[in-house]
């Protein structure tokens, strides 16, 4: 669950996603400092992960598993990669941090201690990464979940030309009529997708204003 | 005299040279206090998951490669160590 302040306008979000929507687009990733401090770390600490998935002795515990997944998911189609990390990314522990002390976990300590949705949204992200898919596929979508009434995080695929949503209760799934998606990011960039709808609602006032003019 | 001369025109053309280089910035480093509202926005999301993840997709028709593959990931990461010694 996410909470997020002062969201929730159900006239300002968007119930469609697309990974060609340029008019969304906010900045580029690294202006989000905890985006950017959780990639730090993480590309630090894929120096470990590296060394693991080239010789199973010098992998901690909680990685002994991921290994396996990465070097067996080399070999399938993408579709069934998908599948794959969505499956192993849920089968991990599940815990709820203090809302004082909620913080975004790199693959690695998510591996290590569990974590709750986002966490699970970038961990399923960092391993697709490790598997070759290009950032401009993959994002960590922050989203207003109508049916559960929460704020939630989902990974977003874009894979041939469709677009998966992998949640944490089941396969990864095309339908998520239940999401207004918020905002996205990847290592690239930051999405904003109430933008478009602003937009169209400042563009509508100055016609309004306008219409008022003439 | 000439020195002054030639250090003025050492400058403007400095200040010509720069101006025809391109600006690349980050949005957050002018003016736009609408990026900064929207990150904050996005800073502001408390994140305390209550929807618990569910392992089992029996829904997906399963897939028995990907079923050999976790077990195997399972077994091994849950291996004892002193077992095989």
């Amino acid at each position: 669950m996410l909470v997020l302040v002062g969201a929730g306008n159900s006239n300002a979000t968007t119930h469609t996603y697309s990974f060609s929507d340029d008019d969304h687009y906010l900045t580029q990733a690294n202006d989000y400092p905890r985006w950017a401090a959780l990639v730090t770390r993480h590309t630090a600490q894929l120096v470990e992960i590296d060394a693991c998935i080239d010789d199973a002795a010098k992998c901690p515990n909680a990685l002994k598993g991921y290994r396996e997944v990465v070097l067996a998911g080399r070999t399938l189609a993408p579709n069934r990669q998908v599948a794959l990390v969505n499956r192993f990314i849920n089968s991990r522990r599940f815990r709820i941090e203090p809302r004082r002390d909620d913080d975004w976990r790199t693959l690695e300590d998510f591996l290590q201690v569990g974590g709750d949705c986002e966490d699970y949204a970038i961990a399923k992200y960092f391993v697709l990464r490790q598997l070759g898919f290009p950032i401009e596929n993959l994002r960590v979508a922050i989203t207003w979940d109508t049916r559960e009434q929460d704020y939630h995080a989902v990974t977003m695929v874009n894979l041939d030309d469709s677009v998966l949503v992998l949640d944490v209760d089941g396969p990864p799934r095309r339908q998520f009529s239940n999401y207004r998606f918020l905002f996205s990011i990847n290592e690239s960039g930051i999405w904003d997708h109430n933008a478009r709808k602003r937009h169209q609602n400042e563009s509508a006032d100055g016609l309004h204003r306008g219409a008022q003019q003439l | 005299m000439k020195r002054t001369i030639l250090a003025a025109a050492t400058v403007s053309l400095a200040s010509l040279a720069a101006a025809e280089q391109p600006v690349v910035q980050s949005p957050l480093s002018g003016p736009n206090s609408n990026v900064e509202a929207r990150l904050d926005k996005l800073e502001r999301i408390n994140v305390t998951a209550y929807k618990a993840p569910q392992a089992s997709e029996s829904a997906s028709g399963g897939d028995a490669a990907i079923d050999a593959i976790l077990r195997k990931a399972d077994a091994v990461e849950h291996a004892d160590p002193d077992a095989a010694q």
